[in-house]
C-alpha cells in the first residue's frame, strides 16, 4: 500500500475540516445571495450590429444626399472650378481603364473557376450547361487570346484619342474614335466567333446541345459587350464620365464577389449535428438569423449555432488578398469625383451578397449548448 | 433545491477545502473559494449536464477558481506583502499558525512545490485519479502530467530524504 499517500491523505483529512458553524454560514451565505437572473441566450450580435450599420450607412447616404460631406462627392479640383467642366488628369483616367479590364477579366476568370470547382453545385443542371461550354472555351484557348489582345488596342487608341481632334472639337475627335474602335473590335469579334471557334461551335451543335450552343454564341457577345462597353465608355469619357465612376465600381465589386465565391469552392451547406441531413440554402439563412437555437426539422432536435473557431477565417484570410481591390475605388473617390454614395451601394452590395451567397456555407451547427462569446 | 444544496455542501464542502488548501496554501482564502463555488453551483446548476460526477464537476470548478484566484493581482500583491512582512496575524493567530504547520508535515513539503507539480500530486495521490483523469480534468496532454508527476516525485524525494518513502522511489506510473 502506498505509504506516502496513506499517511499524507490522513495528515490532511484531519487537519484541513470545515467547522459544523462555517458549513452553516456558507450554506446561510448562499441562501441569502440575490438569485442570479437568468438571461436568455439570444444571439444578439445580428440584430444589434446589423440595425446599428444599418441606421449609420441611412444616415451617411442622407448627408451625402443633402451635401453634408461636399469633399466627399467631388473631387479638390472640381470645387475649385465649380459650375464649369470637372478637370480630370488623364493617367488616373487611364489607371481606371486599367483597373476595370483587369478586374472584368479576373470576374470572368474567377466565375469561370467557381462554376468549374464548385462541388456544392454538382447536381445542378445549369452548372453543367455552363461547365460544358466553359471547357470548350479553355480547350481552344482563344477566349484569353481575344481578350488580352482587345484589352491592350483599347488601351493604346484610347491614349491616341486625343491626337485626333479636329481643330477645338474633341468632341468629333472622339466620335472618330469611337466609330474606328466599334468597326475594329466588331470584325475581331465576328471572325473569333465565326471562324477561329467555328469547329468548336460546329462540335457543339452536332451533338445537339442548343442551349450549349446559344450560350456559346451568348459568350462571345458577353465578351465583346465588356471590352467595346470599356472602349465606348473612355473614349467618350467627356460625355460619359459619369457612367465610368458606375462600371469601375461595379467591376469591382463583381471581381470580389466572384473571388470570394470561387474561395469557398469546398464547402457545402450545414449539416445537422444529430441526423446528418444537409439542410438547403434558403433554410440556412433563415436559421443563421434565428437567435440562438432551432429544432431540426428531419429529426427535431435541438440545434445551436456554432460559435468561436468558425469556418469564417478562411473567408477572412481570402480578404487579405482582396484589400487592394477594396481599396482602389476609395483611394480614387477623391480624385476624379467618385461618389461616396455610390461606393457605399458597392458596399451594401458587398454585404447582401455575403448575407445570401456566402453566410450559408460558413455557418455551422452544433449540438452543444455553448456560449455565444 | 435548498435540501439538496444542503446536502452537497455536507459531502463535499471538506473535500474541495482540502483540494483548494492545496492550491492556495491558506486556509481562510480556502474556505472563501469554496463558499463561491457553492454559490456559483447553486446559481448555475441548470449547466450541470451529468456527463461525469458531481464530485469531479465540483472539483473542476474549484481548480479553476484557484487557477483565477492564483492569476489575480490579489494573490500577486499578497505574495510581495508576505515576503516584506508576515501580514494579519496577530501572535495568537501566529502561534496557532505555526502548530499547525509543525503538524502538517507531509502537507507542507507538498506546498514548497510549484503549483503545476502540486495539483497533478494532490490528484494522484490524495484524489486517486489516474494520469489520464488528471490530463483530461487539467486539458493537458497524458505526457506532461506524467512528466509533471515525475519531476514532482523528484522534488519530493529531495525534501522527504528523512522518510525514505518507497513509494516515491519505486513506484512508475
Amino acid at each position: 500500500m502506498n505509504q506516502f499517500k496513506e499517511e499524507w491523505q490522513r495528515e490532511l483529512n484531519r487537519e484541513v475540516k470545515l467547522s459544523s458553524n462555517r458549513k452553516l454560514e456558507i450554506l446561510r451565505e448562499i441562501k441569502n445571495a440575490p438569485r442570479k437572473v437568468q438571461k436568455s441566450k439570444r444571439n444578439w450580435g445580428y440584430p444589434v450590429v446589423l440595425t446599428s450599420f444599418i441606421a449609420l450607412s441611412l444616415l451617411f447616404l442622407m448627408m451625402n444626399i443633402q451635401g453634408g460631406i461636399p469633399q466627399g462627392n467631388i473631387s479638390p479640383g472640381a470645387v475649385m472650378n465649380k459650375g464649369e467642366k470637372i478637370e480630370v488628369d488623364s493617367l488616373q483616367l487611364l489607371i481606371c481603364l486599367i483597373m476595370m479590364i483587369i478586374f472584368q477579366s479576373l470576374t470572368l476568370l474567377f466565375s469561370a473557376l467557381a462554376i468549374m470547382k464548385t462541388k456544392r453545385w454538382d447536381s445542378n443542371e445549369k452548372v453543367q450547361i455552363l461547365r460544358t461550354f466553359i471547357k470548350t472555351h479553355v480547350h481552344y484557348k482563344m477566349f484569353h487570346i481575344v481578350a488580352v489582345v482587345l484589352s491592350l488596342l483599347t488601351i493604346i487608341i484610347w491614349m491616341v484619342s486625343p491626337i485626333i481632334v479636329v481643330s477645338n472639337f474633341k468632341f468629333i475627335g472622339g466620335i472618330i474614335a469611337h466609330v474606328f474602335i466599334f468597326i475594329f473590335a466588331t470584325v475581331i469579334v465576328t471572325s473569333y466567333t465565326l471562324y477561329i471557334n467555328r469547329k468548336a461551335a460546329m462540335q457543339i451543335r452536332k451533338e445537339k446541345r442548343k442551349r450549349t450552343f446559344l450560350l456559346f454564341q451568348l459568350m462571345s457577345w458577353a465578351i465583346s459587350t465588356i471590352i467595346l462597353g470599356n472602349v465606348l465608355l473612355f473614349v467618350t469619357y467627356e460625355t460619359s464620365y459619369e457612367v465610368i465612376k458606375v462600371v469601375i465600381v461595379i467591376s469591382q465589386t463583381t471581381f470580389l464577389c466572384s473571388l470570394l465565391l470561387w474561395h469557398e469552392k469546398a464547402k457545402n451547406y450545414a449539416k445537422c449535428p444529430h441526423c446528418n441531413c444537409r439542410y438547403n440554402r434558403k433554410f440556412v439563412i433563415k436559421k443563421s438569423f434565428d437567435p440562438y437555437k432551432f429544432n431540426c426539422p428531419e429529426c427535431a432536435k435541438q440545434v445551436y449555432i456554432k460559435t468561436g473557431k468558425v469556418s469564417s477565417t478562411s473567408t477572412s484570410n481570402s480578404f487579405y488578398f482582396v484589400l487592394p481591390a477594396v481599396y482602389f475605388p476609395w483611394n480614387l473617390a477623391e480624385r476624379i469625383g467618385l461618389s461616396y454614395v455610390l461606393l457605399s451601394i458597392s458596399v451594401f452590395l458587398m454585404i447582401l451578397f455575403h448575407i445570401v451567397c456566402l453566410s450559408p456555407i460558413i455557418d455551422k451547427f452544433t449540438n452543444e449548448n455553448k456560449s455565444q462569446w | 433545491m435548498q435540501h439538496e444544496i444542503e446536502h452537497i455542501i455536507h459531502t463535499y464542502s471538506d473535500y474541495l477545502l482540502r483540494v483548494s488548501y492545496v492550491y492556495v496554501k491558506d486556509e481562510q482564502l480556502a474556505e472563501e473559494i469554496i463558499q463561491d463555488v457553492f454559490l456559483k453551483f447553486y446559481q448555475t446548476q441548470h449547466q450541470y449536464r451529468e456527463d461525469a460526477s458531481l464530485k469531479t464537476y465540483l472539483v473542476k470548478m474549484t481548480i479553476n477558481r484557484c487557477h483565477d484566484y492564483l492569476r489575480s493581482w490579489k494573490n500577486k500583491r499578497f505574495i510581495l506583502l508576505e515576503k516584506v512582512q508576515l501580514i494579519g496575524k496577530s501572535h495568537t493567530v501566529e502561534k496557532i499558525y505555526i502548530e499547525k504547520q509543525e503538524r502538517m508535515e507531509l502537507t507542507n513539503v507538498v506546498l514548497k512545490l510549484p503549483v503545476i507539480y502540486r495539483e497533478v500530486i494532490l490528484l494522484y495521490y490524495y484524489e486517486d485519479y489516474t494520469t489520464s483523469d488528471i490530463a483530461q480534468l487539467l486539458e493537458i496532454s497524458h505526457s506532461t502530467i506524467k512528466s509533471r508527476l515525475q519531476r514532482a516525485r523528484k522534488e519530493l524525494q529531495k525534501q522527504l530524504t528523512a522518510y525514505d518513502w518507497e513509494v516515491l522511489s519505486h513506484e512508475s506510473i
